[in-house]
Formats: C-alpha cells, structure tokens, sequence
C-alpha cells in the first residue's frame, strides 16, 4: 500500500496521538533525518507525457509525446537555470529515449522513425 | 547541448539494424539492437571501437531488455520476464561479473538503474507489477554490503517510470536524482526532481507487503508504449 513518507525530508514528521477521554492532543515532533531532499517538478503537463528525464550539469533532457498527437514524440532540452525549452530531434523525426552522455555535455537519443540512433552534442 | 549540434555514431554502432534505446558515457555506447532472430544489448567500445554483446532477449519482447546507464567502469541494464514481467536491475563491472540488485520474488520488481561510480551506490524503480503499489526510489551499494534503502516512497496509484542521476547544477559533488512518474488512473506520466540524493540519510529497507491488490494496468505497456519497436 501506499505511504507518505519521504526518507529523505529534512524533517520526517511523526504524528503522536495522545488521547484521553476528556482531551485529545496532538504532537507533531519533527527529527532531523539527513538533509532537506524533497521532490520537486519539473515537467508536469496534464496534455502531455513527459518521460526519461535525464540532466547534464547545465541542461535537463526529456521525451515528450502529446495527446493530441500520440504517435509523434519529441525530446526536448532547457537549460536547468531556466529559459525556453528547445527541441533536439531534428524537425520531422521522431525523438526518444533521451541520455546524458556521462563525462560530455552531450545528451544520446534514439531516432527510431529513420532506424538510427543518433546523438546530439556540444 | 550548448551548440545543438547532431552528430551521427559511428558505422559500427548505426547499421543497417534498428537500434534503439542507447546510453553513453565518454568511452562507452551502449544500446540495444534489434535483429532477424533477437535483441541483442551491445556495448560498444570507442577506444577500442569494438562491441560486444552483453545479453540477449526474445525478438517478441521489445521490453524485456534495454540499458539504462553506463559509465567509465559499469553497465546497467535492466531484463524482464516476458512470462510475469518482472524486471531486474543488472550492473555489469565491464570486463568483470554482473550483480544483481536484489529484490523480492515476483510480484516485485525493480528497473531503471543509474550509478554514483564513485560511491557504488546505485538508484533504481522498486516497484511490483501491480500499477502504483509498492513504489520507491531506491538505493544499494554494489559492494553488496547492506539491504536496498528507499529514498523516497511514491503514493499510491503513482508508478515509476524512470530514473537517472545528474551532477547538482549549485553543488557539482552532489547527485539529483531525476525520475518520471506515471498516475495510473489519469494516464499521465510528469518529470520530477529530487536534488542532492547522495546526501539523504540510509533507512531501513521497507517491509514486504502480507498481500496483493488488484492489478490496474500492465505495467510494462504503460511504462515503455513507443519506447522501441515492435519486433
């Protein structure tokens, strides 16, 4: 089943139920466990699918398809201070499987509508 | 990615084959080729400018094997049971043994493994074919030392799709973890990001769950439609 807590939060927070037939008291205890760690988005459009999200230093890499064209997918790229998203598969292919080429700052796709893979780089 | 400049691989990496679902590092390619008979995972060797197949798949499963990450030293990829679609996360020491991470036995599965090379940790999907139930981000050494330690539990209904690791764009030595998420009930996958992963506290692996729910969606089809073709 599912669970809601984060083992990398600042604080895990524990919620104590103390509880009489008078009085009910809630104590919440926060103890430090590790450093502060939470999830944070970074593509989360209802319409659209974002998937392998993978990240240089400098820029952050991803496939996209929308549902309003399904059958047609894109990897995109941005830089992770912030800007414009731009599309890295060339205009009128299909790009996947988006991955940062460790030690470069180049980012390896998949072309598969030209039955090739194919990288982008610096 | 600054000039945006495409450059194709090399002859021996881009036949006439189809390959799909690559992976670099500076001295390695890895990917998967499809061929009349099989699925072939390749690692290819740009000092040497050799590949080697490193494992083989049915040419019916066209998710059932692909590579996830490679470094200066490691393979990871992950490989499924076409039979009850459990996967697992296999590190390769390149030119040395493959471990596996350890996992429970079916209905559990884990996939989508990256590497902190320096440390040996790695991070991968903990999950079970089940959509949304028993989901984490996870951590184990390749030392084998200690149990897999969840980093972060998902909600239920919310499954993994993937995850890498990537330099800390304010603190180079740290390691963000970046994942996708997939809801199972509104179809939707979205990209998130957890910064400074290395540094979260080791917990206790979690327990096993008594019992199953009930199975909301193939997970393999909802994690990987379109990924590679069809056979």
């Amino acid at each position: 089943m599912g669970r809601m807590d984060n083992h990398c939060s600042g604080h895990r927070v524990h919620m104590t139920v103390v509880g009489s037939i008078v009085l009910a008291a809630f104590a919440i205890v926060a103890a430090p466990a590790g450093a502060a760690v939470t999830p944070t988005p970074l593509q989360t459009r209802a319409d659209v699918d974002e998937l392998v999200p993978t990240a240089l230093s400098g820029f952050e890499a991803w496939w996209q398809r929308s549902n309003a064209t399904p059958s047609h997918s894109d990897v995109f790229g941005v830089a992770r201070a912030g800007g414009n998203p731009f599309k890295i598969n060339a205009s009128g292919t299909n790009g996947y499987w988006p991955s940062a080429v460790q030690g470069t700052a180049s980012v390896i796709t998949s072309r598969p509508g030209a039955r090739r893979t194919s990288t982008t780089s610096t | 990615m600054t000039t945006h400049v495409r450059s194709p691989l090399v002859v021996q990496v881009n036949t006439p084959a189809w390959e799909y679902t690559p992976v670099g590092s500076k001295r390695y390619v890895a990917f998967m080729r499809l061929t009349s008979s099989s699925r072939n995972l390749v690692l290819y060797d740009k000092a040497t400018r050799v590949g080697h197949r490193i494992a083989t798949a049915a040419k019916s499963c066209d998710w059932c094997l692909y590579p996830t990450w490679v470094g200066a030293s490691h393979l990871i990829y992950t490989q499924c049971s076409a039979s009850n679609s459990t996967c697992q996360v296999r590190v390769l020491t390149i030119g040395s043994q493959t471990v596996t991470v350890p996992r429970g036995l079916a209905p559990y599965s884990n996939y989508s493994g990256s590497m902190d090379e320096a440390t040996g940790n790695v991070y991968y999907i903990a999950s079970t074919t089940w959509c949304g139930l028993f989901v984490s981000l996870n951590r184990w050494n390749v030392s084998g030392a200690s149990a897999p330690a969840s980093m972060y539990d998902l909600p239920e209904g919310i499954d993994g799709n993937s995850l890498s690791l990537a330099p800390d764009a304010t603190v180079p030595t740290d390691e963000d973890l970046l994942y996708s998420q997939y809801d199972c009930l509104t179809d939707n996958s979205d990209n998130y990001q957890m910064e400074s992963v290395n540094q979260c506290a080791r917990v206790a692996a979690r327990p096993e769950p008594s019992g199953a729910g009930t199975r909301v969606v193939s997970k393999p089809a909802a994690r990987l439609a379109g990924a590679s073709p069809a056979g």
